[in-house]
């Protein structure tokens, strides 16, 4: 009787206890409490987008160490001579490292989403919209990715499970096709930029105008695909006739004498000019109140400004940018956008006043593109802002529309007037009118038009985090940082350090290297050559 | 420099000895007070605890006050109950030293080493918090007695542990025990950085800030046992035990945390988190259960043949609804062979025992939910659209739901003999120990978004040797020595891996520059706590370059290089050996640099009485282990290029043109991308770790006094160590897992103390 008698309460006792055992979370955390709505979705979708800001990608590192040494600049510290901006570094660097892990957490986020799209209860076409957008982005960290790491794993599904979790790299060509497919899709879901009215999404344009891009980077090196530069031309095409975007030709006389100037001022300001600065990674705020979304635009890469009581107006500045005397006499004499990308000033250190530089060698002269002074908050923190990063602007898109125009048709009337556009508003000229000391010599052949179109994107958009790549594409990264560290060796004076980087350069630098932590990991990885 | 001083100067200028004015000789009391009494059927003890300690480093304080009430109370023969109710209050002061995982330099022991020693332009640096030769954006370094002194930190625990039981006696074989526990504790946290530390000076990112923070558990278990014991004949008996256990903790996370405290308000300690900024702390909560069922039977025959054998079974709520169970047996077997006839008179063994024993244990020491992806909505992860924040929806950890016990498997075989009536013992075992599916929180590719996610990640295999010898050396009726010496060997290594792999790399998180690299290595066949980076060869000497007409050194094409490009390798750069023979180093020239565990470790004691006067000595040692003194990684070199940071002594003998023959690299001379085998020292040591002296009161004369007992003593630790290791203490472990050991990078200093205290019995 007794052994029945715990026999029963054992039987009971089991069955009981699974239910005991089976606890519930009791804070939420399953995606089906989240992806309710179009809320729901659209903050799954800002969680995609956050990665971009990092620190790692265009919060600072894009713009600072990744393309700190190329023609246009150097990184203006004589005492670093390792790391990513002196082009010498080794597997276990960093920025490489947290350049490839931010990437790829921006890719497993767009796959939650994309596996994830049918969850919430809401109108169709914004569904179809927000997946457009993450789409679009799931492709543009591979972009980022591939272009500066060749051969990666390509990433389509989310991870769901620490097993099965090492998988192997994808050739260049494969990583690419696939971007393009996923950015085509994207192109066919998202919205115009005007539907928006604000910059930091995803519009039609924009993915047109990253396709160009896109296809230009397969047509030059490592690929090269001549043949995409045709699918380039017509991506840049569509942009333009589109209609939704121009050139900013208009600017507030009380804070500048240029349009040029006012895209960077509107950028510190938290003013959209969807039309010219089509897409911008966006910051605010100041990091006081717990939220984490500012970039350090101008401070880490702007003219020097360290007083400690300065700080809150003027805001500090490392100066960690300076640009090179090649990128300063390459503007011929009137072009206005000379002296606001290089600091024509310096600051006094106690006064804050602003004292002309005199010496026209162009050696010395801080990047000044993004400049503190007009951000709006107040006080400024020290190593934090609001300024916006234009990922994509319309002056972009007409280059890069002339460039493959000359490589399908040579320098026509079209790729002509693209530039010619671009320089016109540089010199502060009306853009539709011809301009003798503005517009390219005429009668130029394909290759110096491209030689020019080259130069252009230089004066144009130097510390915008394009030249790196830019260079790597044209074939031309090895000979013109080598050709820059010696000029700079041989002429910088004071500034001779600034050479290190560019004398460093050797082919093995033409592709990152594949993180240690990843080879570590991963055992299915291939190291690239000679890393 | 300053005033026209030359650099000669300096060597006559006292050096200030930032270690010595952050350390202290510190006092330590502890008081105990209990009471017993009772009746036949009511027995109760009373007891309580003063315990206050302060740390060797200033500001570092512990305080434990704790009472206990124990009750037994026999209602009839049958029935007993009873309660055990202990109460503690713990107060601890001051920061932790070690185990950032941030930047190095925010380490208090960089600060300690790093500090500048001298004043500057007639500053008394003694009351700078920044040395104004330093960037404070990415140097943390801080005057560390400033920030010591200025620092508030203060840890609240308030505990209370109750247990009732109930025993009633069904049958006079059969007993019934059911208890019932509950412990509750709650934890507060106090953090104040005002502005003369190094979180919160003006101009630091979060200003002055300060943070209240609570963590509260809650715990109750309830067991019930059936035991039967019986007398089955004169010589067996038998004791079978049966029951089932029940368990639930629930715990939540709850507080506040301000920024930009305005300076007025510094003072006011929590209260002036209101003024602050306030930042959002999310609240977190959760919960756990776990059910067992267990048997056992005991057998003996005649006191000499023993047989056991038992099996558990246990559900955790931490693993997936098809895991929650695992099962665990267990048997063992022993036989007094000194009771067989032929040893029972013997003169010599007066002791012989073998055992041996076979069992499964099993661990579930995961996150509560672990096996399930969580999502949430962390700050940092929000975006900005059209000058809004945007809330957003992330995954935060990666959830496994193929989690499962970790069980290990233990096989013991020992002898224990004892000579000359018990003068001389011996004790032997040798063990095999197999651990299947063991939790750990394994590193991902980053290519899937996640860092790292909680695994069953393999099977390692130790076994070894533990033998001890305690001999009584003499005797006598004043004057007693005895001894004791125990060897343990320890053999470790790897059976298998997760997802078919055949090494497991670790990297350790203790400076930024070094979160990618590989630390340590597992690999299958190989025991755990291999060191992996590349061997040292020394730097490079002006005979591995060419030279030109204009004196640039060239390396020579058959040299290998270090990594770096080889037209920036200069001579007196740090040399790695090229393994491959490929002429580049990278990382498949690493290789075993050290080993982390000890071939043997042990203890030997001896103990001395004479009349009332006794002397323990106690020596430890550890032997064939290695350290990655990652220590000298930034001190020995500066690695990480910090301008002006002081360096050890060592680095003095450094490759100069005047000095080409150094082995350790020139200023600037480094070159990464592995743990370089010169960092990795031997380990061993011999301690001696305890002395004490005591004097024991004659029981004659305390009787007048209606004293029981009354003993005097010093006992002093950690006094002195013979070791070859540079760092400040080879008995370290910082960063600690089962695959990474011997690793130092700022460990607290280990505190030599002496104490003085009395027992004092009623």
């Amino acid at each position: 009787m007794k052994k029945i008698f715990i026999f029963i309460i054992t039987t009971l006792g089991f069955v009981s206890c699974e239910k005991f055992l089976t606890t519930e979370p009791i804070n939420k955390i399953a995606i089906q409490q989240y992806y309710t709505d179009e809320q729901g979705l659209t903050e799954a979708l800002a969680g995609v987008y956050d990665p971009l800001g990092r620190d790692a990608i265009y919060g600072n590192r894009i713009f600072v160490n990744i393309n700190a040494c190329t023609d246009e600049g150097y990184y203006a510290r004589s005492a670093i001579t390792t790391g990513v901006m002196v082009n010498n570094y080794d597997p276990t660097n960093n920025d490489i490292n947290d350049l490839w892990q931010t990437s790829y957490l921006g890719i497993y986020r767009a796959n939650v989403l994309i596996a994830n799209i049918d969850l919430p209860k809401m109108d169709d076409a914004k569904r179809q919209s927000i997946l457009g957008e993450a789409l679009f982005l799931r492709a543009y960290y591979h972009f980022l990715l591939v272009s500066y790491f060749e051969n990666i794993p390509l990433i389509l599904t989310p991870t769901i499970s620490p097993e099965d979790v090492f998988v192997p790299q994808t050739a260049t060509k494969g990583v690419y096709d696939q971007i393009l497919a996923d950015m085509k899709l994207a192109e066919q879901k998202v919205p115009t930029s005007s539907a928006y009215g604000y910059s930091s999404r995803i519009s039609k344009t924009i993915v047109q105008g990253i396709l160009a891009r896109v296809c230009l980077q397969m047509a030059g090196y490592p690929l090269k695909e001549t043949s995409k530069y045709a699918e380039a031309l017509d991506w840049a095409k569509k942009v333009v006739s589109s209609g939704e975007h121009k050139l900013r030709t208009t600017f507030n006389s009380a804070l500048t004498n240029s349009a040029y100037s006012q895209i960077f001022i509107d950028q510190a300001q938290d003013l959209y000019d969807i039309k010219e600065s089509m897409w911008e990674i966006e910051f605010k705020g100041t990091r006081t109140d717990g939220n984490l979304e500012t970039g350090r635009l101008g401070n880490t890469n702007g003219i020097t400004m360290t007083s400690a009581a300065l700080t809150p107006t003027l805001g500090y500045s490392y100066g960690f940018i300076k640009g090179t005397a090649r990128l300063y006499k390459a503007y011929k004499t009137g072009d206005l956008r000379r002296d606001w990308v290089l600091a024509p000033f310096t600051y006094n250190s106690t006064t804050g006043a602003k004292v002309p530089t005199t010496t026209t060698t162009g050696y010395g002269r801080d990047c000044a593109k993004w400049r503190r002074e007009f951000e709006l908050s107040s006080p400024k923190i020290k190593n934090h802002g609001p300024v916006n990063f234009p990922v994509l602007r319309y002056a972009d898109v007409l280059l890069m529309l002339a460039e493959a125009e000359n490589q399908v048709n040579g320098p026509t009337a079209l790729a002509y007037d693209a530039v010619d556009q671009v320089r016109r508003r540089g010199f502060g000229l009306n853009i539709a009118t011809a301009s003798t000391v503005a517009d390219l010599p005429v009668g130029l052949t394909k290759i110096p038009f491209q030689e020019a179109v080259e130069n252009e994107r230089m004066l144009e958009l130097c510390f915008e985090g394009n030249r790196h790549l830019d260079l790597i594409r044209w074939d031309k990264f090895v000979s013109t940082m080598n050709s820059i560290g010696n000029e700079i060796g041989v002429g910088g004076g004071a500034q001779a350090y600034g050479g290190l980087g560019g004398k460093n350069v050797t082919s093995r630098h033409l592709v990152f290297p594949i993180p240690a932590k990843e080879m570590a990991i991963n055992k299915k990885l291939v190291q690239n050559k000679d890393w | 420099m300053d005033n026209g001083k030359t650099l000669d100067y300096y060597k006559d200028v006292a050096a200030k000895d930032w270690e010595g004015k952050i350390t202290r000789t510190a006092p330590m009391q502890n008081f105990n007070f209990s009471v017993r009494g009772g009746s036949e059927k009511t027995k109760y003890s009373l007891s309580s605890s003063l315990v206050n300690q302060d740390g060797i480093v200033i500001k570092s304080n512990y305080k434990r006050y704790q009472g206990r009430l124990v009750v037994d109370h026999k209602i009839n023969d049958q029935l007993k109950v009873g309660l055990n109710a202990n109460y503690s209050h713990l107060a601890q002061t001051g920061i932790s030293p070690s185990l950032s995982q941030f930047s190095s330099s925010t380490n208090v022991m960089f600060s300690v080493w790093g500090y500048k020693p001298l004043d500057v332009a007639g500053m008394n640096l003694d009351d700078q918090l920044l040395d104004p030769d330093i960037n404070p954006v990415n140097d943390y370094r801080t005057n560390p007695l400033l920030n010591l002194n200025n620092l508030h930190r203060l840890n609240t625990t308030n505990n209370l542990i109750a247990n009732a039981y109930l025993e009633y006696n069904i049958l006079p074989n059969l007993k019934l025990r059911v208890t019932g526990g509950n412990n509750t504790s709650k934890l507060e946290r106090q953090a104040i950085n005002n502005s003369l530390t190094q979180y919160g000076f003006p101009g630091s990112n979060n200003g002055i800030n300060g943070s209240l923070n609570y963590a509260e558990r809650y715990n109750w278990l309830n067991e019930n046992t059936l035991t039967w014991d019986k007398k089955i004949d004169k010589k067996s008996k038998i004791n079978i035990l049966g029951g089932f256990t029940v368990q639930k903790e629930t715990s939540k996370n709850y507080g506040q945390n301000a920024n930009q405290i305005p300076a007025d308000y510094e003072n006011l300690g929590i209260d002036g988190l209101q003024y602050g900024t306030k930042l959002r702390v999310d609240t977190l909560q959760s919960v756990w259960t776990m059910a067992s069922f267990l048997g056992r039977v005991n057998y003996n025959y005649n006191s000499k043949y023993y047989i056991t054998a038992s099996i558990r079974a246990d559900g955790s709520s931490k693993f997936p609804t098809q895991n929650h169970w695992g099962y665990f047996p267990s048997g063992a077997l022993s036989w007094k062979f000194s009771d067989e006839k032929i040893f029972k008179n013997s003169k010599v063994l007066s002791e012989g025992k073998i055992r041996t024993s076979y069992g499964l244990t099993g661990n579930n020491r995961v996150g509560d939910f672990d096996y399930l992806t969580t999502y949430f909505n962390p700050i940092e992860s929000n975006y900005v659209f059209n000058n809004n924040y945007v809330s957003n929806v992330v995954a935060t950890n990666l959830g496994n739901s193929k989690l499962k016990w970790e069980t290990t498997e233990q096989t013991d075989l020992g002898l224990d003999l004892g000579f000359f009536k018990q003068r001389i013992t011996i004790s032997a075992d040798i063990y095999r120990k197999i651990t299947r599916d063991l939790l750990l929180k394994a590193s991902l590719p980053q290519s899937s978004g996640f860092e790292s996610a909680i695994k069953n990640i393999g099977k390692i295999q130790n076994q070894g040797l533990e033998l001890s010898l305690s001999t009584e050396n003499i005797r006598t009726k004043n004057f007693s020595w005895s001894s004791s010496i125990n060897i343990s060997f320890n053999e470790n290594k790897v059976l298998a891996l997760s997802d078919n792999q055949d090494v497991l790399e670790n990297i350790i998180n203790w400076d930024t520059q070094w979160s990618n690299t590989t630390a340590y290595i597992a690999k299958i066949g190989s025991p755990l706590g291999i060191m992996y980076g590349y061997l040292s060869d020394g730097t490079y000497k002006y005979d591995d370059f060419d030279k030109d007409a204009a004196g640039n050194y060239t390396l020579k094409s058959t040299i290998t290089s270090n990594g770096n490009n080889r037209a920036s390798i200069k001579p007196g750069d740090i040399k790695y050996k090229d393994l491959n023979g490929d002429l580049v180093v990278n990382r498949s020239d690493y290789t075993e640099i050290g080993h982390g565990l000890p071939k043997h470790t042990g203890g030997f004691s001896n103990n001395f009485n004479y009349k009332g006067f006794d002397l323990g000595v106690l020596f430890q040692w550890s032997y064939g282990n290695d350290i990655l003194n990652a220590n000298r990684v930034v001190f020995e070199g500066n690695t990480k290029n910090a301008s002006l940071l002081n360096q050890f002594a060592t680095f003095a003998n450094r490759w100069t043109p005047e000095n080409p023959t150094s082995d350790i690299f020139r200023t600037k001379g480094y070159f990464g991308g592995g743990y370089a085998s010169q960092y990795v020292e031997d380990g061993s040591y011999l301690r001696l770790k305890t002395v004490s002296f005591g004097y024991k009161f004659d029981s004659q004369t305390l009787r007048k006094a209606r004293l029981k007992s009354v003993r005097l003593y010093v006992a002093a630790q950690n006094i002195f160590t013979w070791t070859n290791y540079s760092g400040p203490d080879p008995e370290v472990n910082t960063y600690n897992s089962a695959l990474t050991s011997g690793f130092d990078y700022s460990a607290y200093p280990r505190a030599r103390t002496v104490s003085f205290g009395t027992n004092i019995v009623f």
